[in-house]
């Protein structure tokens, strides 16, 4: 038995960069029947080779009774041969039973994981669904804990199993003692060129290809953790921040003013890349973190002009500004997209206090895309400021956050970009809304959420509705409640109160 | 035939390569064929899942499926070559001298020589099965 195969996974999953429907979309497909038919055809391979090896036990039995072996150095030559074939066969039957055992063991908790991730997935459904924002109540990100959990367990399952997939020597009949140039008796026709015999080894090598279209992590998330980080159990890879900076990294805070959830450290958009031989993340042909069709309480509808500000990062900014505070983590990578072609992308984020302090939930950054990601912010730079780094294109823009930041070319290419965003195409049909961009509702491509909200109320569906994601939502075109007043400028805190001089 | 060593039944060689060669042919290769058949999908688990483990997994289930379905026709194709080796030692004991002290390395030389055969015998049929124009090249390890 050869060790060809890997035994161990290349990288630490961080299951934190997953919610519910990202988890339910990876494993909505297993409990394949194909699958199974492998399994059952592992097993008819074991079958189908006892007999063949079998048939030949009772021939070489036959054969050496009347041709001993032991007494006959040329019947000893082919039946050492003969003998090696059976050794072989014998070993291919027991690892093509191993290898079922092993493959059932992997479909059974793959599917096993999708039996127990199904009923967290509708009530995650209705959760998003509900009145209570998820900002509030954090219903949403317990069925998460719950669902990563799932998934931990079952892959402990697959780990242990992957041993039991047994990859074989490969079989090639090479006889010994044949190539000392011997010209074997007889007519030549018989043996033709075998004295010289040839070194060369003949055998069919079908590639089998491995699938991987992994469904993304949510952006500004990692899907590895650092291998220095240690495991992914369900403490080292939760979503609140563990697990080597996967979760919480990356800008996971922007946006998070008032009673929005902080996500963590968030070193303003700086995600670490992909450990090198990673596995891409992202499906070829699927659209970028960024393009997710999330709503959720950062929408970048302003929650005071109620229209999405022109400042936009090209292709999004990461981080984005919460109804009542400013995301830090709009210092992210500056996306990439159709309009990131400016290389500054510059985005005033300073963000407008929410009146009452009641944050709009968490914008997570984008995933860095291109060059110019895993960058923080330049010396100088304040906090909330978004220094657009993007110099790709590629990630269709996600137009509609607020903010008053200076828009350099490009932002409003992002901004149309962002009108009619694209569902990812690992996402069920039914997805619930914000799911896909962050935990019900809570925004993780900032700007998507406000354009899918517009673009919604274009189709006239759904216009009037109260969206408890999202409070501060005012209609296209409609005076804010509360705008800042021009009469006093001064503004007087009050005692106590630091770098006042009053 | 006095020497026990140089006893030779022909008879028996050339009824094992008879048997042998039926099983293999008739039996055993369709046998294969429908028992893998399945096999044929390839990896059909964990497309969408982003675990390291699932696709360490899926990594080694396909080294699997290509070292064990090509063991399998290996497996066939040896039983082909050993019945028509055993046919040719046959036809060769009957020819010549069985005492000779080259025995053995005849036996060897007429099983080297059958695996060629069969090896170059597979081959232009892989490649009167190519496509014209096709860009693939039959596989020598």
């Amino acid at each position: 038995m050869s060790g060809d195969g890997p035994l161990t996974s290349s990288w630490c999953t961080n299951w934190g960069a997953f919610n519910t429907p990202r988890l339910w979309a990876m494993v909505s497909d297993e409990d394949d029947p194909d699958a199974w038919r492998q399994v059952a055809a592992w097993g008819e391979v074991a079958v189908a080779v006892k007999d063949h090896r079998a048939r030949l036990v009772q021939a070489r039995d036959a054969l050496t009774a009347a041709w001993p072996p032991e007494q006959n150095a040329a019947a000893q030559a082919f039946v050492n041969e003969l003998d090696a074939l059976i050794g072989r066969m014998d070993i291919a039957r027991q690892d093509a039973d191993t290898t079922a055992t092993g493959l059932a063991n992997i479909l059974e908790a793959l599917r096993t994981a999708k039996n127990q991730i199904q009923p967290l997935y509708d009530e995650y459904r209705s959760k998003s669904d509900d009145l209570v924002p998820n900002w509030w109540d954090h219903a949403e990100d317990g069925i998460d804990k719950k669902a990563q959990a799932v998934m931990i367990a079952a892959e402990q399952i697959v780990e242990q199993n992957v041993p039991q997939l047994k990859v074989p020597d490969p079989y090639t009949m090479d006889p010994k003692g044949a190539r000392g140039g011997f010209e074997p008796m007889g007519d030549g026709n018989s043996t033709g060129s075998s004295g010289t015999g040839t070194s060369g080894r003949s055998r069919d090598t079908t590639v089998v290809p491995v699938p991987h279209d992994p469904v993304p992590p949510m952006p500004g998330h990692d899907a590895t953790v650092p291998s220095s980080s240690g495991g992914s159990g369900p403490d080292g890879s939760g979503p609140d921040g563990a697990g080597g900076g996967g979760v919480g990294g990356g800008g996971s805070s922007g946006g998070s003013g008032g009673g929005g959830m902080v996500g963590g450290p968030a070193l303003a958009g700086a995600t670490p890349p992909p450990p090198p031989g990673a596995p891409p993340v992202a499906p070829p042909g699927a659209p970028p973190p960024g393009v997710l069709p999330s709503s959720g309480p950062t929408s970048g509808i302003s929650p005071v002009t109620g229209a999405p500000m022109p400042g936009l990062l090209p292709g999004g900014l990461p981080g984005g500004v919460g109804p009542g505070g400013v995301g830090p983590g709009g210092a992210g990578p500056g996306g990439s997209g159709p309009g990131g072609s400016g290389p500054g992308g510059k985005t005033g984020g300073s963000g407008l206090t929410g009146p009452t302090g009641v944050g709009g939930g968490y914008a997570r950054g984008n995933r860095p895309a291109g060059r110019g990601a895993s960058r923080a912010l330049p010396s100088g730079a304040v906090i909330g400021e978004t220094v657009g780094g993007g110099r790709g294109a590629g990630a269709p823009g996600l137009g509609g956050v607020s903010g008053r930041g200076v828009t350099e070319k490009g932002g409003r290419a992002g901004a149309r970009g962002a009108a009619k965003p694209k569902p990812p195409s690992w996402l069920p049909e039914d997805e619930p809304r914000g799911s896909a961009g962050g935990r019900g509702g809570a925004t993780t491509g900032p700007a998507g959420m406000a354009a899918s909200r517009r673009a919604g109320r274009r189709d006239g569906d759904h216009g009037d509705q109260f969206d408890p994601d999202n409070p501060w939502e005012v209609a296209e075109g409609v005076d804010p409640v509360i705008t800042p007043s021009d009469d006093n400028p001064r503004h007087d805190p009050g005692p106590n109160v630091i770098g006042w001089h009053g | 035939m006095g020497d026990p060593s140089i006893n030779v039944e022909t008879g028996e060689l050339k009824r094992f390569a008879k048997d042998v060669e039926f099983d293999a042919q008739e039996v055993r290769q369709p046998a294969v064929g429908r028992a893998t058949m399945p096999l044929r999908d390839g990896v059909s688990f964990g497309v969408k899942n982003a675990s390291g483990a699932v696709h360490a997994a899926k990594t080694r289930y396909a080294e699997s499926l290509s070292a064990s379905m090509s063991n399998l026709n290996e497996f066939v194709n040896a039983a082909k070559i050993m019945a028509a080796a055993a046919e040719k030692v046959a036809a060769d004991f009957d020819a010549v001298d069985a005492r000779s002290a080259d025995a053995s390395a005849r036996v060897n030389s007429i099983l080297r020589a059958a695996t060629d055969e069969a090896r170059a015998a597979r081959l232009a049929a892989e490649r009167r099965a190519l496509p014209p124009g096709h860009g693939g090249t039959v596989a020598a390890v």
